[in-house]
């Protein structure tokens, strides 16, 4: 039988041989070295490596782990096909294999041996990582994780690459060829069926969700489990079958027999899991799929309106026992025979009682329709009380977010974190209003309407007992016995409510009558620290912050309190097409990360002492105060006020985005609504509207990963579909959002363009006020525009849903001018925009008048935002909305007290590309004249041109424009597989990846019409080659020039040094043959370069362009031919 | 201790027969076994110490089925194979201690204790801590005498333990050997090398081409060739013609000319002089009697042997 003893000594030889290996000890050594460099270079705080990776305290067994396993499946490939080759060139082998030991003992005795001596390694990491936990990284020492992850992501990937390699051996019997399949088989997993099917393929566990959080573990550890068990399984099996096909004869024939029956047992429980795994997946698809049949075939129901909501809330372990009474009002014309609710499907509803007898229910799914006894007649009221418990299924929510979206992995740094939506745990719950915890009035989300979600102004109370210790937060002012029981009554009606509970500790202040609130988990505050000096400052800090916004914004924060509640770092959400609000920001409330996970800003310790180097470095005495109050400023306003929702460069869905904090619905969302059936695009038209005075600013990077811009690949779209189509279209819901903004925006800008904004500002402004926490209706909308504004919304409205044609905008190069203006000295800029499409056009002009280089230099923390709040030096921005009809060309005229520093446009919905262009000023203003001042817009009777007379451009987008690919520089490069986005119209210019073809991008800096667009390739010998093909009229002599664009890379940091730009091979064909042309262009302008003078004969002339190169790229974009 | 071999058959992929209805019976003590390359000695080897499966026959050690106990018999054997050279990375020590603890010493001290005895005794204990690859051919199969002998083994068998020694290392491996017969076990040896069996086996069995020719004492085989062995006085100009007309057991020079010693039933007319033969001699009168036997019997049974006295060294 087995013996223990057999396996033990089987195993000691086999670990003393390989850590005699030296292909073992290196590679030991180097990823024991490289782990430590790694952890000191990412978790110490003395570097500024990203925060994400110190920010959770198991970031760091995890991340020695993942690299270790990476690692150690290529070397236990090696070592474990080893095995057997060793065994047969060893002669001493079969007086080993004479000995009296059962395969079984043998094969598991070679496994445990080299299964040992990995852990051993994977301990010495651990260590590692528990060393600079303490000493060095903040962080508390989570020493279960220390555990988990060898357990979870060592072990079973160490089994099976064994047990895989042993089988292999065997059966291939050749070391190299199974070493290629093995290593082929690591690199398909690591880099292509990794995330495919649920990580299903990936035994490494690299994609696997992994983050284990300090407030609840792992996001699903049963899923996880699963996905590694199904490795474990598969391993032990591969090793069983190792053991019944072992080249040894059989010792006991029960042995043999067991093996085989363990690889068929090993095998059918590793499918098991893995059909167990898939099912759960594909089960979610069903759910929501089932789901919105269900709302669609319900979306023309009629609903009872709720009024008031009052929930009673018991907080049972992983459950929650509740009731609600609710009143409703029939606001229908015809009596209502049943109300239509929703409520997750993961709860069972166990009665609806109405006046003192129990009401009939149905339940289908999320669907709940209960039966009064008589129909409510129209404007009746009636009530009832649900009673509903259980817990929420969390494949239920987010209906209306694609399956590829909401399957996609939620990445911070290297991790696979995990998503989570709603959890109901003995020390933890959270229940946003996605998770429809509370039965809410209409279907949920139908596909056939997808903008007819409810917003209905609920008057919510709710009471919640839970397990005494922890602390209840939600909506409204909050009283409790401490022991657990907690009550909430919100001062107005809300659209929505939600609650949270955690062994939460709390840190408040009151400010112009708001209370401000912090949340932390307890043991979570690594922050207080950073913070000890402006107690006494706070209030001030936070009023700035506030005013700030408000004032940007026009809109006014119109709660008496504002709660930042820290919930576990898996905590997703997504944005919905109909509002810009996620479920991270909740009326009063919003949700941060697990102590900051994902905002940059809460790097307190990196932060604090950049700023003492950026001091240091500029010779400026900031005293700790001004640090700590710039820290503040930079993470509360930064997260809460500045961006909304960052691009995520981590994913290949150009649309996809981080969680946004922004509180900016609390200003407007959730005060009021005007949207209505006819019209439910308005909310978010208004959200859009509002949030175009935010600063996006990122599409810079936006440009170099993903080519275009969401509101670009939108106006393509825009260009062949009407906004009713695209929101129609199932496969482009994560597009509509920004179709739908970008849409909405344009809308309301249209009619500031014709109002102005204070005007604008004012309309609504008094009416969130009589509305307030109320939907407004429309026609009072369309009323208060019409007698204000003169214009009529529903025409205009109307149309813009529809129509699917865009303007195009030709720019003219501005012309900057000192006048005299009076006895004043001032600038004028004059600017000539064409739209000669047959739609009318918007765009929108910024001036600012302050030279960006000294004043927000590359500072940090206070530096940067007292500069961003004072304005400097300078005079204001200046913006304004120009509208462009079918057919016009507009001058548009700024006179400046200080010379502008740089124009942007803003091309909003057209078929520019990139929409947003920032126009080259000219670095010295023309001489003093004495032209009359022009501020504003007027009609030209010439449109803009693109190329003057006498001139020919032949444009990479022309039809005289083609390119040779040449031969692929290798094979391997050949083999390997190329960019994901190749088919897109155009790409990002990855600077960091070769490229083999020539690739379209755009740019404002390139020559172009609507479109300012390049091909790019990456410099080499000159094995492809771009042709500009003219066809002259007439021959003479001709001036040649070529459009330089030099593009630097966005990530280079302060420490960059100059850009090698490298020098481009030109051939230009003439009269007398070939020119060949060598253009530095370190050395070149950005624009029009001349190559020469040539005698060209009418016909065809040509210059080509080779990608001989020591530059990154080499940009093939237009050149000119100007006759003399 | 008892080993039947009973009808036992090896055959191999590809027809290639190397064991054809062996039987015969082994008891305690040394026993050699016999034959040419290719006779089929390995492969009965390998059978014998469980590497190997019989495709005919069966094997009883001490009346057990050798197929269906190799837990109960793989722990009574120990086995010196043919080739010994190359090891893990270990020590000669730790090799050693690594075969002990498989052979059944469990105990960590009385193992060491073995083990250092067991060196000592090969004489290997002064380089007990250089790597096993390292040792020197003799050491190598001193160490390969050692694995076989450690954990007191009822059976072991050796095969060509002396092949590619020098003349010392091989008469220092016989004395060990010879040493352990006296012990109450069976030991097999298998060899080519005819003196390899005379100096240390009272019990022998010859093997040829797959098939058991001979079992019985050394004395009894060389009882056969006594009157058939003899010393030819040739001349240099002779030599050629002798060694084409019989078989030649060694040639020495002597005055005027060379001794020569050849087996044969008459000399055909050649001066000679009778001798005492040895186990040599009787081997390769009995190998030539069986290959002229089986060439009477007709030129179509395969290619016939090669002459064995061209491959028996002395």
């Amino acid at each position: 039988m087995i013996s223990i003893a057999n396996i033990l000594t089987v195993a000691r030889i086999e670990a003393k041989t390989l850590w005699r290996s030296w292909f073992f000890r290196i590679l030991s050594i180097l990823a024991v070295v490289g782990i430590g460099l790694a952890n000191f270079g990412v978790l110490s705080h003395r570097t500024f490596a990203p925060w994400e990776f110190k920010a959770v305290s198991s970031s760091i067994p995890y991340l020695n782990i993942l690299l270790l396993n990476t690692v150690q499946a290529v070397i236990a490939v090696f070592l474990a096909s080893d095995f057997l080759r060793r065994d047969r060139k060893l002669d001493t082998t079969e007086v080993v294999y004479m000995r009296s030991m059962t395969n079984a003992d043998y094969v598991a005795g070679k496994t445990t041996g080299i299964l040992a001596m990995f852990l051993l390694l994977n301990a010495a990491v651990l260590l590692i990582g528990a060393v600079f936990n303490v000493f060095f990284a903040r962080l508390p020492f989570a020493a279960q994780t220390y555990l988990y992850y060898p357990l979870l992501l060592s072990l079973p990937t160490l089994v099976f690459m064994l047990g895989l390699a042993f089988l292999l051996m065997i059966v291939i019997r050749n070391q190299a060829l199974t070493f290629i399949i093995l290593l082929g088989y690591i690199g398909t997993s690591l880099f292509y069926l990794g995330p495919r099917v649920h990580h299903l393929f990936d035994y490494i566990g690299f994609t696997a969700p992994m983050l284990h959080s300090g407030f609840t573990g792992f996001a699903d550890p049963l899923r996880l489990v699963m996905q590694r068990g199904i490795y474990l399984l598969a391993g032990l099996g591969c090793i069983a079958a190792t053991i019944a096909m072992l080249q040894r004869l059989p010792q006991s024939r029960l042995i043999t027999v067991s093996a085989r029956a363990a690889v068929f047992v090993c095998f059918a429980a590793a499918a098991a899991l893995a059909i167990g795994l898939v099912g759960m997946e594909r089960s979610g698809v069903r759910t929501r799929e089932r789901m919105r049949r269900l709302a669609d075939a319900a979306a023309a129901e009629p609903v009872a309106v709720p009024l008031s909501c009052a929930i009673d809330l018991r907080h049972a372990g992983r459950a929650i026992e509740a009731s609600a009474r609710i009143a409703v009002r029939n606001d229908g014309e015809d009596p209502l025979g049943a109300f239509l609710f929703n409520l997750n499907p993961g709860f069972t509803v166990a009665e609806v009682r109405g006046s003192g007898e129990a009401l009939a229910f149905e339940r289908e799914m999320h669907l709940l329709r209960i039966r009064p006894p008589a129909p409510l007649s129209s404007g009746g009221v009636d009530s009832f009380t649900i009673r509903w418990s259980g817990a929420v299924d969390e494949q239920a929510l987010y209906t209306d977010i694609d399956e590829r979206t909401l399957a996609a992995a939620s990445r911070i740094a290297l991790f696979n974190v995990g998503k989570r939506y709603a959890y109901i745990e003995p020390a933890f719950l959270l229940l946003t209003p996605e998770t429809q915890w509370y039965p809410a009035a209409g279907p949920g989300f139908a596909p056939s309407r997808p903008l007819a979600v409810r917003r209905d102004f609920i008057a919510f109370s709710l009471d919640v007992r839970t397990v005494p210790g922890l602390t209840a937060i939600s909506q409204g002012t909050r009283s409790g016995d401490g022991n657990g029981i907690f009550s909430f009554r919100p001062e107005d009606p809300l659209p929505m409510i939600s609650l949270a509970i955690a062994p939460y500790e709390n840190r408040s202040t009151m400010v112009d009558s708001v209370e401000y609130a912090l949340y932390t988990r307890r043991g979570h505050d690594y922050f207080s620290e950073y913070f000890s000096e402006i107690g006494d400052t706070l209030g001030a800090l936070i009023t700035d912050i506030r005013r700030d916004f408000e004032s940007t914004l026009g809109l006014e924060y119109p709660f008496p309190r504002l709660s930042l509640v820290e919930v576990p770092v898996h905590f997703s959400a997504y944005y919905h097409v109909w509002s810009v609000r996620q479920e991270t920001v909740l009326p009063e409330m919003v949700l941060l990360p697990e102590r900051g996970a994902t905002i940059r800003g809460a790097d307190f310790s990196s932060m604090s002492r950049r700023m003492e180097q950026h001091g240091r470095r500029s010779n400026m005495q900031i005293s700790e105060r001004e640090n700590q109050a710039g820290m503040f400023l930079r993470f509360i306003g930064g997260t809460l006020t500045e961006s909304f929702g960052r691009p995520r460069f981590d994913s290949d869905d150009p649309f996809s985005r981080m969680p946004s904090f922004n509180v900016f619905p609390n200003l407007l969302t959730f005060r009021t609504s005007i949207a209505s059936p006819d019209m439910p695009y308005l909310d978010m038209a208004l959200e859009g509207w509002y949030l175009s005075r935010i600063a996006d600013g990122r599409t810079r990077f936006l440009r170099f990963m993903f080519g275009l811009t969401p509101d670009e690949r939108v106006n393509l779209r825009l260009a062949e579909h009407s906004l009713r189509e695209i929101l129609a279209d199932e496969e482009a819901r994560n597009m509509a959002h920004f179709a739908l903004k970008a849409k909405g925006t344009f809308l309301l800008s249209t009619i500031e363009a014709r109002s102005g904004r204070a005007a604008l500002d004012k309309l609504f402004s008094r009416l969130f006020d009589e509305y307030r926490f109320r939907r407004i209706p429309t026609p009072v909308l369309a009323e208060a525009l019409r007698s204000e504004t003169g214009i009529d919304f529903v025409t205009l409205a109307g149309g813009w849903y529809d129509e699917t044609d865009l303007p195009g905008f030709l720019i003219s190069q501005p012309q900057l001018n000192r006048i005299l203006d009076g006895e004043r000295e001032r600038f004028q800029l004059l600017l000539a925009v064409s739209n000669p499409e047959n739609v009318d056009g918007l765009i929108h002009v910024q001036l600012r008048q302050r030279d960006l280089n000294v004043q927000l230099g590359r500072g940090f923390g206070p530096v940067r935002t007292i500069t961003m709040r004072g304005g400097g030096l300078g005079g204001e921005d200046v913006q304004r909305y120009v509208a462009i009809g079918a057919g016009e060309t507009k001058e548009i005229g700024f006179v400046l007290d200080f010379q502008p520093s740089s124009l942007e446009i803003q091309t909003l919905i057209s078929r520019n590309l990139p929409a947003v262009i920032e126009v080259d000023l000219p670095t010295e203003a023309g001489a003093l004249q004495r032209a009359q001042p022009f501020d504003g817009e007027r009609l030209l009777d010439r449109p803009v041109a693109d190329a003057g007379s006498g001139e020919i451009i032949v444009n990479n987008e022309d039809p005289g424009f083609s390119y040779s690919e040449g031969e692929s520089a290798s094979l391997l490069r050949r083999l390997l597989p190329g960019r994901a986005d190749e088919d897109e119209p155009y790409v990002g210019m990855h600077l960091w990846q070769a490229v083999n073809r020539w690739l379209p991008t755009v740019n404002a800096k390139f020559h172009g019409g609507y479109v300012r667009s390049a091909r790019f390739t990456s410099g080499g010998r000159g094995e492809r080659v771009a042709s500009f093909t003219a066809e002259l009229d007439a021959g003479g002599r001709y001036d040649i020039y070529f459009h330089v664009s030099k593009i630097a890379s966005p990530w280079r940091g302060r420490r960059g040094g100059e850009e090698n730009y490298g020098r481009n091979h030109l051939r230009v064909q003439h009269d007398d043959g070939v020119e060949e042309i060598e253009l530095d262009l370190n050395t070149a302008e950005d624009g029009w370069n001349y190559l020469g003078s040539y005698y060209l004969s009418p016909g065809a002339a040509r210059v080509e362009l080779s990608n001989r190169s020591d530059g990154r790229v080499v940009i093939a974009d237009a050149v000119k031919w100007v006759r003399r | 201790m008892k080993i039947s071999v009973e009808h036992l058959g090896k055959t191999y992929a590809g027809n290639s027969r190397a064991l054809d209805d062996v039987s015969f019976e082994i008891g305690s003590g040394m026993f050699g076994l016999l034959g040419p390359n290719g006779a089929g000695k390995t492969t009965l080897m390998r059978i014998l110490v469980t590497l190997m499966k019989p495709t005919a026959g069966r094997v009883l050690v001490n009346d057990l089925d050798l197929q269906r106990h190799r837990r109960e018999i793989r722990a009574m054997l120990g086995y010196l194979p043919q080739e010994f050279r190359f090891f893990a990375k270990l020590t000669t020590w730790e090799f050693l201690d690594y075969v002990a603890a498989l052979a059944g010493l469990r105990n960590a001290r009385r193992r060491s204790q073995a083990v250092g005895e067991m060196l000592e005794q090969v004489g290997l204990y002064d380089v007990r801590d250089r790597m096993a690859n390292r040792l020197s051919g003799g050491m190598k199969r001193r160490l390969g005498i050692a694995q076989a002998l450690i954990g007191d083994p009822k059976i072991v068998v050796v095969d060509e333990p002396t092949t590619g020694l020098d003349p010392e290392e091989r008469i220092r491996f016989r004395n060990l050997l010879s040493d352990m017969g006296r012990r109450e076990i069976i030991i097999i040896l298998s060899t080519h090398i005819v003196s390899d069996i005379s100096s240390t086996c009272h019990n022998m069995a010859l093997l040829d081409r797959g098939r058991l020719v001979f079992r019985g004492a050394p004395e009894q085989l060389v009882s056969l060739a006594r009157g058939r062995a003899w010393k030819i006085r040739a001349l240099e100009s002779e030599l050629d013609r002798i060694k084409a007309e019989f078989p030649v057991i060694s040639t020495v020079p002597a005055e005027d000319g060379w001794d020569v010693h050849v087996v044969a039933d008459s000399l055909n007319g050649y001066r000679g002089e009778a001798v005492e033969p040895n186990l040599e001699h009787a081997y390769v009168y009995f190998m030539e009697k069986r290959a002229g036997l089986e060439n009477m019997a007709g030129p179509g049974d395969g290619a016939g042997p090669e002459n064995p006295s061209r491959k028996a060294e002395s």
